[in-house]
């Protein structure tokens, strides 16, 4: 039957889905349905069981993610079979409680959802045979506990509770992760079967140490190790049915699973005892000792609980197959007893409205069912014979004094059987504490359980309690099935055969640890006041402060350092960005050998007197005050610059950089108009520091620059260029380039016209909203006529003059424009100056004969352009050569490129993108 | 020639970064077409000041290497579009009211 | 026929959207501009997934612009990484603008902008020349700053402006590079190069490296060049918002990848890659827990998580720039699926602030679970796809014996649930009362919150793409030949 075991976890899963589905429909049989699922798999486990209990386990495996290595791999045996039982049987017990429990206003159906989600990824973690599966299922728990906890989101306690076990549970698991994938880099896979053959290996690896510390630190957290307890009581503002099911008898169990399930690949050596079975006992004690001072019933227990999970993992760190069967044993008990204290605290509190210890008293008389529930919960939590619990902490005892898997660590085992004794005095004391509340007046008077209201809980409420307390003593009785499991989890988990016997009559050390417990206990519940004065005092101490004062600590961190450097001041990044620039080029000049001075020889007159003349431009645009010169001066420094373009031999982008610096200089000098009054006296905060990061740069551009100058022996590409300059028809290699030979390029820069027209454009209408008075657009549409626009910044000069010149020059203007077109293959031109010089032809007239021309929808004609230019691109494609291929058309006799096409198309998107942008400008103005 | 175009390329960024760190949006917009142009002088560089228009059959000898100079074309009008619209920007940035100083004080 | 337009296939998801954007500027009504905007994107999504189909054997196809054979002409290459790029973006650019629409924040501006924007991060995916790289990422910018100022406040504008100075810069640094590799390899041509930098002298080579690092990393919004990503990124609407945070910052990661890989090869775990990784994941997330404003976070750990990104290329092993080509896409998924729950959230209540916002999942289940699959997938959680790209790349981190990188990718990823965790305790959770925000704002990012889930039940399927992308990046000379013809 693989395939059943293959669907367990998964069933719990998809049963979450569906009843979260009917969730409305179902009502209040939701929970009996949520009942139905850990009850069938239960029927399954049991079909399962015959051969594990016999030691074949059964196992399930597919491929998951190959890549890794990783499988959907299951493996049931005889721990897993007793975790499995665990979490289906309180599972069950705590459905069916909820359904009394919960109130019908609350969301039930997330409720039982996650609750299944929960069970479903629990399932998992005990059965996952491959580490990362495991890991996957174990943060899912953690996830459903989150929510589980946060049932009550609007309580700030329920919250913090929440955000706090997420956060440390996480925290302990990724630092488990990295040491399950190094134990699976170690020992070559990542299926834990396959490890335990490994072992040897493992435990030689140089990593083992990290490996287990951060396997270590996952256990920990998931199960509340000093000094990561703290999380656990804060949890308990969760409902009480997941307070009783994750943070009592399964999820917080996790940890110690992990560590039981790698006993046999990591433990056995004196670093695992060492560091496991040490920890384990200062949980075990520290949860024992604050559970006795806690004043709310779920606290107690809490604490309680943090010292079995204490005792538990010193037990597994001390290795031995006696050990290993003895915390079988207490699992399996402490789930009984531990889950009915639960159940039973939680039908308190929905019986009186209150967990507080010291409000309560006297409720035995109202509720004798519920009372006798407790006390048998309590005997077996106490030790107390006959109890579960009284014969696996005999078994524990004796299990520590027999020594560890390490020969000389017998009077070390003494000293943990004595803190073992010490620890059930205190569970002693405050289980007396706890069944206190039916039998015991309240300290001041009256009892809340006297009252008149208070009665016997629903059966729902006091069944399930009474289903987990009974077993607590009936295994004390009938140890032998709890022997049968627990000896096969020794063997298996240490290699080594075990029998286990818990009752080996009354030996001296038996009346000797029962005396001890009940002596002590009986003076701990004596000397209870003074505990919890103790308590208090130390509480500041406590690491739940500690975790509190790290968080905030991490949030006041980020805030202060993330304000220094985040000022929100476009220069302060600026700042940052040049100056990482600068360190990064100048480690590698500085790594570069000393360069040549250049010879003063070499400089031809022209292209050095128009360098110069640049070059005091851009010193003048950096320095003058004025705001008009420095955008004059940006001017000159633009034609400059163009000029020494002309005389290093590149016409074409002279003439594109003159008329392109022309067209830039009137918008800055319109923008100046509305500018110029902002302009702040100091144009600088931090002058010296800003003059220092712009020289260090300028210094180190100039360096780079002139270090890289033609230094390479390497042909260019470029030189091909020439030779297939008649293929593609023409002589002008640049203009060839541009449309033909990287037309993309082109293509990409007309886009980023067109884009930056139209965000012009869209800018524009903005002051509509602006100003309440100006006609909207919408109204101008609507009356068809369209009002004449201001044109405000450049002065209406209609003057017969211009009209003239307007008249006569502008199509002279265009017939230019369209010869440079024409004839950019052959020479300087091309499309592009060409559009330009269409559109300067285009505002001359719309100066002269009004703003008309101007309103046309111009962003039709870059569209147009863009398309003609795109289609010249797909045209080849259809019929049948590749893209953009350049072909020669023959048209009357004359053969035309088709990139001539392409050119015509950026002339038009050219001309269109001036004149929407043009538009936009003047009606802001 | 090279390294006095060097020089001009340093200034370009000098003075570039310098406008750019002022406190006056102009000025900022300024410092970047400087900066542009910081660009296109070091891809001219690239190419090797040397050699005639690369026109076949206008010079004799070598000609320079073209494919710099159409980079630069594209170089130029892109910047180009990127500085009317941050004008625009700017201007209406204006339009809003207040100063542009980006302090906020 | 069929044979030449399979062939023009790794165009199309330029051309598409492009043609798409020109048509949109001929001002149709609105029905007609939604349709094509929608169409457009669906039509780049479903070339794109034609494309991975047709390259999952291994195989890449360059398009040869103009019938000028590389390294002569502008080749246009689509390898895996480049159309796992383009699939995704496509993805995000449909997702994003569903919501867009469906919160009715689309004028023409916006539809043609958003186009043009794609356009230009397709193009940028696709092409296999460095300098076309820069054309295409202008085309991509100049749409973003139009998508960013659209419709602004002033303040906004302000913003905005710091974002395009800093972008500008950027460029520059991109030019400065080009300029430097070409006057050293004497070619433009990517696959080119990679054969040529080994011959050419080392100094300018370095130079552009380093200035290409520069110009990358900032778009990459790196350490120590993120500082102008929260400001800018907190300025549009949730649907933009998307696109921008899901998509413009990878362009930049995706450069490195494409560059730092083929043309500038490490060898072996790159010491300075590495510093810039930590410091990108550490600074972003402690900048994230200092913001008290949804989007504000948000945009914080985008930077912290493309430190993981980077983390994967740093390592410059096979496994690890597979790690984080599988970190990439699927952070994109799920940081646009962050930003759109978000979205949701502030289009109905009128405020991401943490403070005055509260019990949003009593009324909002849906969104609710959507917005925690995604972050928990943000912080590595499992079952969800963060987790997978979490584990590749602590494998391939260990495996390169890095310890010092994968300690702080653990504890950032600890940092990152603490932050997802403070906005959920404060939004979804807690005393207040929250509208309803429509199923229509909600299913942009339950869309992508899906995919999360989907890609985390079958990992296998991304990480062998991611992987055979990876292949091609480290082993070079499938994608040299192919496009050098050989």
């Amino acid at each position: 039957m693989p395939f059943l075991l293959g669907a367990i976890p998964l069933a719990a899963v998809v049963a979450a889905f569906c009843v979260n589905l009917v969730a409305r429909r179902a009502g209040a049989y939701l929970g009996w349905l949520s009942a139905l699922v850990p009850l069938s798999l239960l029927a399954i486990v049991g079909r399962l069981s015959g051969p594990v209990l016999l030691g074949n386990p059964a196992t399930f495996s597919l491929s998951w993610f190959p890549d890794l290595g990783l499988r959907y791999a299951l493996r049931l045996d005889g721990l897993a079979l007793l975790f499995t039982v665990l979490i289906l049987v309180v599972g069950l017990a705590i459905l069916i409680y909820s359904v009394a429990y919960m109130h019908r206003g609350d969301n039930l159906g997330r409720f039982y959802a996650q609750l299944l989600l929960f069970m479903g990824a629990m399932l998992g973690v005990v059965l996952a045979d491959d580490l990362i599966l495991l890991y996957l299922f174990w943060e899912v728990t953690g996830l459903a506990s989150f929510f589980l906890i946060g049932y009550h989101d609007e309580e700030r306690a329920a919250r913090e509770g929440a955000v706090q076990a997420l956060v440390v549970t996480v925290a302990g698991g990724v630092a488990m992760l990295v040491g399950l994938v190094l134990l699976a880099q170690a020992g070559g896979s990542w299926q834990i079967s396959d490890l335990v053959a490994k072992a040897a290996v493992i435990k030689g690896d140089p990593r083992y140490p990290a490996i287990l510390a951060l396997v270590m630190a996952g256990a920990m957290t998931k199960s509340a190790q000093v000094p990561f307890q703290f999380w656990l009581p804060s949890a308990m503002v969760a409902p009480t049915p997941v307070s009783t099911y994750l943070h009592a008898a399964t999820m917080v169990w996790a940890g110690v699973y992990l560590l039981a399930r790698l006993l046999p690949v990591l433990g056995g050596t004196a670093l695992w005892v060492g560091v496991v079975t040490p920890v384990g006992l200062a949980t075990l004690l520290t949860g024992a000792g604050l559970a006795i001072v806690q004043p709310d019933l779920k606290a107690l227990l809490a604490y309680s609980t943090i010292g079995a999970l204490g005792l538990a993992v010193a037990l597994i760190g001390w290795g031995t197959p006696a050990a290993v069967a003895a915390a079988t044993a207490y699992i399996v008990n402490h789930a009984a007893f531990k889950g009915a204290l639960f159940l039973v605290a939680g039908a308190v509190e929905h019986e009186t409205g209150t967990r507080r210890i010291d409000r309560l008293g006297g409720l035995g008389r109202n509720m004798p069912l519920l009372a006798g529930t407790a006390t048998l919960a309590a005997v077996s939590l106490a030790g107390l014979p006959p109890s579960g619990g009284f014969l696996s902490k005999e078994a524990v005892v004796d299990a520590l004094l027999r020594g560890g898997a390490a020969a000389e660590t017998i009077t070390s085992g003494a000293l943990a059987a004595a803190a073992v004794v010490l620890s059930g005095a205190f569970s002693l004391a405050y289980g007396a504490r706890f069944v206190g509340i039916f039998f015991r007046r309240r300290d001041n008077g009256r009892g809340a359980g006297e009252g008149k209201g208070v009665h016997e809980p629903p059966r729902l409420l006091w069944g399930p309690a009474a289903a987990l307390a009974l077993p607590a003593i009936v295994l004390g009785l009938l140890p032998h099935p709890v022997e049968r499991l627990a000896s096969l989890v020794a063997s298996e988990a240490t290699g080594i055969p075990f029998k286990m016997g818990m009752w080996h009559g009354l030996t001296a050390t038996v009346v000797a640890v029962t005396g001890a417990t009940v002596a002590l206990g009986l003076l701990l519940v004596w000397g209870q006041p003074w505990a919890i004065r103790l308590g208090a005092l130390l509480s500041p101490l406590s690491a739940g402060r500690l975790y509190e004062k790290l968080y905030g600590g991490t949030l006041a961190g980020a805030k202060a350092l993330t304000g220094v450097y985040m000022t929100g001041q476009l220069r302060d990044y600026l700042v940052y960005v040049t100056l990482t620039a600068v360190a990064l080029v100048s480690a590698v000049l500085f790594q570069a050998r000393p360069l040549a001075l250049p010879s003063l020889t070499a400089l031809e007159w022209g292209p050095s007197i128009a360098v110069l003349v640049a070059v005091a431009a851009a010193l003048a645009a950096a320095r003058v005050r004025l705001l008009l010169a420095a955008v004059l001066a940006l001017g000159a420094a633009g034609y400059s610059i163009s000029l020494v373009y002309l005389l290093l031999s590149a016409p074409d982008i002279a003439i594109t950089q003159a008329v392109i610096e022309t067209i830039a200089l009137v918008l800055f000098l319109v923008a100046i108009a509305a500018l110029a009054k902002t302009d702040v006296g100091h144009p600088h905060r931090r002058p010296l520091i800003h003059l220092g990061v712009a020289l260090a740069a300028g210094t180190i551009s100039a360096a780079m620059a002139y270090a890289v100058a033609g230094v390479s022996h390497l042909p260019r590409v470029s030189a091909e260029f020439f030779e297939h300059a008649a293929e593609a028809g023409g002589m002008n290699v640049v203009n060839l380039v541009i449309v033909d030979f990287r037309g993309w390029d082109t293509m990409g820069e007309i886009t980023v016209l067109a884009i930056a027209a139209l965000g012009i454009m869209a800018l524009a209408p903005w002051r509509d909203r602006q100003a309440p008075g100006a006609t909207r657009a919408g109204q101008v549409e609507r009356t068809g006529r369209r009002p004449a626009r201001k044109t405000a910044h450049i002065p209406p000069m209609s003057s017969p003059v211009l009209c003239t010149v307007a008249a006569v020059a502008s199509p002279m203007i265009v017939a230019y424009a369209l010869l440079l077109w024409a004839t950019g293959h052959y020479g300087p031109g091309g499309g592009f100056v060409g559009g330009l010089m269409v559109s300067a032809a285009l505002l001359l007239r719309s100066q002269a004969f009004g703003a008309e021309l101007l309103a046309r929808r111009w962003d039709f004609l870059m569209a147009a352009g863009l398309l003609l230019a795109g289609a010249s691109e797909a045209v080849p494609l259809v019929v049948g050569a590749p893209l953009l291929q350049h072909t020669l058309l023959t048209a009357a006799g004359l053969k035309l490129p088709s990139s001539l096409i392409f050119d015509a198309g950026v002339l038009l998107l050219v001309t269109g993108t001036v004149m929407a942008a043009a538009r936009s400008l003047v009606e802001a103005a | 020639m090279a390294a006095l175009v060097s020089l001009l390329a340093g200034v370009l960024v000098a003075t570039g970064i310098y406008l750019l760190l002022a406190r006056s949006l102009l000025r900022q917009i300024i410092g970047l077409s400087l900066l542009s142009h910081a660009a296109n002088v070091v891809i001219l560089l690239a190419a090797g000041l040397r050699g005639g228009v690369p026109v076949i059959g206008a010079s004799k000898g070598t000609m320079t290497d073209p494919l710099p100079q159409a980079l630069i074309l594209t170089a130029i009008v892109i910047s180009f579009g990127v500085t009317a619209f941050l004008l625009a920007l700017g201007y209406r940035m204006h339009l809003f009211g207040g100063e542009e100083d980006r302090d906020g004080s | 026929m069929v044979a030449r337009l399979l062939e023009a296939l790794p165009a199309l998801p330029i051309v598409v959207p492009h043609l798409a954007a020109i048509l949109l500027l001929l001002r149709p009504g609105r029905r007609v501009r939604r349709t094509l905007g929608l169409a457009s994107c669906l039509g780049s999504l479903a070339v794109s997934v034609t494309l991975v189909l047709l390259l999952r054997g291994g195989r890449v196809m360059p398009i040869q612009a103009g019938g000028w054979a590389a390294p002569f002409g502008i080749t246009i290459v689509a390898d895996m990484l480049g159309a796992l790029m383009v699939l995704i973006a496509s993805l995000i650019a449909l997702v994003g603008l569903v919501f867009t629409v469906a919160s009715g924040r689309d004028d023409r501006f916006v539809h043609a902008g958003w186009q043009f924007l794609l356009a230009g991060i397709n193009w940028a995916f696709l092409t296999g020349d460095l300098f076309n790289l820069y054309v295409a990422y202008e085309v991509m910018l100049i749409a973003s700053y139009f998508l960013l100022t659209h419709g602004t406040t002033r303040h906004q504008a302000r913003e905005a402006f710091g974002y395009v100075a800093i972008n500008l810069i950027a460029s520059m640094f991109f030019l400065f590079g080009v300029a430097l590799i070409y006057s050293a390899a004497g070619t433009l041509n990517i696959a080119h190069l990679v054969e040529r930098i080994p011959q050419a002298p080392a100094l300018p080579v370095r130079a552009g490296a380093y200035m290409l690092l520069t110009a990358f990393g900032i778009k990459a919004a790196i350490f120590p060049l993120y500082f102008w990503l929260p400001h800018a990124y907190a300025i549009p609407p949730g649907g933009t918002a998307a696109f921008f945070g899901g998509m413009l910052t990878k362009v930049g990661v995706y450069s490195l990848f494409r560059v730092f890989t083929l043309v500038f090869p490490s060898g072996g775990p790159d010491p300075l890659l590495l510093w810039c990784a930590a410091g990108t994941m550490l600074f972003g997330v402690l900048g994230a827990l200092a913001q008290e404003e949804v989007r504000r976070i948000l945009s914080f750990h985008i930077i912290s998580q493309v430190g993981y990104m980077i983390m994967g290329l740093a390592l410059a092993s096979q496994i690890g720039v597979a790690g984080g080509i599988f970190y990439i896409l699927h952070h994109i998924v799920v940081k646009a699926g962050l930003i759109l729950a978000g979205g949701a959230i502030e289009e109905t209540h009128g405020t991401g602030r943490l403070d005055r916002l509260g019990g949003v999942a009593r009324t909002n289940g849906v969104l609710a679970t959507v917005f925690v699959i995604c972050a928990l997938s943000l912080a590595g959680v499992p079952p969800f796809s963060g987790f997978f790209a979490k584990l590749l790349l602590i494998r391939a981190g260990l495996e390169a014996g890095q310890p010092g990188i994968v300690a702080v990718s653990i504890v950032v990823s600890i940092l990152t649930l603490m932050s997802m965790l403070k906005i959920y305790a404060a939004v979804f959770w807690g005393p207040g009362e929250p509208k309803r925000a429509p199923a229509r704002l909600v299913i942009p990012a339950a869309l992508l919150a899906a995919i999360t889930v989907a890609v985390g039940l079958r990992a296998q399927v991304l990480s062998s793409l991611a992987s055979t992308a990876a292949g091609h990046l480290t082993t070079r000379t499938t994608y040299v030949n192919a496009v050098m013809k050989r």
